[in-house]
């Protein structure tokens, strides 16, 4: 008797486990591109295409230091009245683009906007136990049983977590149109390149985004390799679904000599458009991209875009618009381009330069490991700066010289803990990458997210133009 | 950053690659690489569209794309067809014979202008003859 219930469960146990699957992304409705469908910049109604000011905030990786980090700015950026006190500076922001610990507080905002800050505080950053929960709840057993399954992971259980503390089941379908842009990026593992939760980064695989959970994107995007497994999505990429990039794609195929990078972008779009691709797989945004500037950076020096059908065409009523930085800077729908890089990034102490003796394997893989994604966000920090001082140098240049063109002037503000005294940034380069710091740093952090862009003389120049 | 200038005698929107951005006469900022660059509304202009690669070009010194109205287009392209047909090798037996001119005696000047003569002669006499053929014809 005892072994035949025994059986029983065993058997119980292996069906749910085969039953288990990852939620697929669906389709697109009758497996047909819609320009218009979906959540992308072309839907959006963002404050830019109403002034002439673009804002773009990133939010870095970095675990719940970072989400904090994220945090305190929309705090600040609401508490900066401009236009004379009739709006506020967070008001004004037009997209925020995110990685990892950071797109917590990139998706609850774009889906709760400010109202929402208090719950996004007291549901997350002030869970010093998330982690530990997360970590619970794979030894629940019914979950136990749904990970012997091969098509569901840790990944799909973070989702599911995320999702039931934060989300509420949002797909983009509930994703406020009126609200920033929001770019929520992982890593397609195979090409090694940022993966945005947009429906133009869906329209190539032939996917429907509007049903896809947000919990999932932002499980995606902090999804940190080894420690959680890669999300996967199915591709429906082919011909039969009508997707064509726009003539910069051909075109583009001449530019390996020239722009090696738009070259490689290209190729990483034929790639998503194979349809030998059945599906791909994301991991931590952090591999590709560890600030979240790289999709904005692409936006601002390439007018380029995965929009189907972009002609941008202002006489038409409802134009269809890739998001293109550049191009709404040649059209001079904007005169002010400002970026603000949220970047958690600490720096860790130099132990193994005291001691004589080997470093033992796991910290060497730990700086391995790290080491690339640090230099990678270092060279995308300098390459911003230096690309907004010689744009700004060049637009000053031909004003004086009466040169007909876009009278346009970038702003780069870092908010990075690399400005602060050394005794203090000590404080927070102790703050690990993880879900359980506790209130009190939490506090810290948004505080001195306040501080530092508060102090931030270019931040203070942006406000007094915006007055 | 590159930088293009599309000239065109009015002012019209410019495409690149497809999508609207900006206008003509401009000088316009563009990714670095190859682009298709056109006007919007109506195919009124020559070329339809033109490829180019831009690279190493600054807001001062842009790469200059024009395009011409059909109509100029047409018309320039009708005097460039009747310079092909016009005799244009009188100016250039001139220019050889010059030197020749100079360093023989004047007298044989005459001598090769007749050859000279000739020449257009020979040629606009087969046109000549047919007219004179069909003048014949037409008083039969």
């Amino acid at each position: 008797m005892r072994t035949a219930r025994w059986f029983a469960v065993t058997l119980s146990a292996l069906a749910m486990s085969a039953c288990a699957h990852w939620p697929v992304n669906p389709p697109l409705p009758d497996l047909k591109v819609d320009p218009t469908y979906g959540y992308r910049y072309s839907a959006m109604t963002t404050p830019a295409k109403k002034d002439d000011t673009m804002i773009i905030v990133s939010f870095s990786g970095g675990g719940t230091r970072a989400a904090a980090l994220a945090y305190g700015v929309l705090e600040h950026l609401r508490d900066t009245p401009i236009r004379g006190g009739t709006s506020d500076m967070l008001a004004a922001v037009d997209v925020v683009s995110s990685i990892s610990g950071g797109s917590f507080t990139a998706a609850h905002y774009a889906l709760y906007g400010r109202d929402g800050l208090p719950r996004l505080r007291e549901c997350f950053l002030d869970q010093p136990r998330t982690q530990l929960r997360l970590a619970l709840s794979t030894l629940n057993p019914y979950n136990a049983i749904r990970l012997l399954s091969p098509r569901f992971s840790r990944i799909d259980l973070a989702a599911e977590y995320f999702d039931k503390i934060l989300f509420d089941g949002a797909t983009y379908a509930k994703m406020p149109r009126d609200a920033p842009y929001t770019m929520i990026n992982g890593t397609e593992l195979d090409l090694g390149t940022y993966f945005t939760f947009t429906q133009e980064q869906f329209d190539p695989i032939c996917s429907d985004l509007e049903k896809v959970r947000v919990s999932r994107a932002v499980a995606t995007s902090s999804a940190f390799p080894v420690l959680l497994t890669p999300l996967t999505l199915k591709s429906y990429a082919g011909p039969q679904c009508g997707y064509k990039p726009g003539a910069w794609y051909d075109l583009a195929d001449r530019d390996l000599p020239t722009n090696p990078r738009r070259f490689r972008y290209r190729n990483d779009l034929r790639a998503l458009m194979s349809a030998d691709r059945h599906y791909l797989h994301l991991v931590d945004g952090g591999a590709a991209d560890n600030i979240g500037l790289r999709g904005p950076l692409h936006a601002i020096t390439s007018g380029d875009t995965l929009q189907m059908n972009d002609t941008c065409d202002p006489d038409d009523p409802h134009p269809i618009c890739g998001f293109s930085v550049l191009g709404m800077v040649s059209s001079r729908q904007i005169r002010r381009v400002v970026v603000i890089a949220v970047n958690a990034r600490t720096v860790s102490e130099l132990n193994h330069d005291r001691s004589a003796a080997t470093p033992w394997v796991l910290p060497v893989i730990a700086n391995v490991a790290g080491t690339p994604m640090a230099n990678y966000s270092f060279d995308t920090i300098s390459m911003t700066q230096e690309l907004f001082s010689r744009m700004n140098a060049e637009t000053d240049s031909a004003m004086r010289r009466g040169v007909d063109t876009p009278d346009v002037h970038y702003h780069f503000i870092e908010v990075a803990f690399n400005v602060l005294p050394e005794n203090e940034q000590a404080h927070f380069n102790e703050m690990g990458t993880n879900y359980s710091l506790s209130k009190d740093k939490v506090a810290d952090l948004i505080a001195v997210a306040k501080k530092i862009l508060g102090d931030s003389q270019e931040f203070k120049d942006v406000v007094a133009a915006m007055q | 950053m590159e930088f293009v200038r599309v000239l065109f005698p009015t002012s019209r929107r410019v495409r690149i690659d497809g999508t609207s951005r900006g206008t003509t006469n401009a000088t316009l900022p563009v990714e670095a690489g190859t682009h298709r660059f056109t006007l919007a509304g109506n195919t009124d202009y020559s070329p339809p569209f033109d490829d180019r690669t831009v690279i190493g070009t600054t807001a001062d010194f842009p790469l200059v794309v024009q395009f011409m109205p059909l109509a100029a287009e047409a018309a320039e392209r009708e005097t460039a067809t009747l310079d092909a047909i016009a005799p244009e090798p009188a100016p250039r037996r001139a220019a050889k014979r010059r030197p020749a001119a100079k360093k023989k005696p004047a007298k044989k000047k005459p001598a090769k202008k007749k050859p000279a003569k000739k020449k257009p002669v020979k040629k606009s006499a087969k046109k000549a003859g047919a007219k004179s053929k069909g003048a014949k014809r037409a008083r039969r």
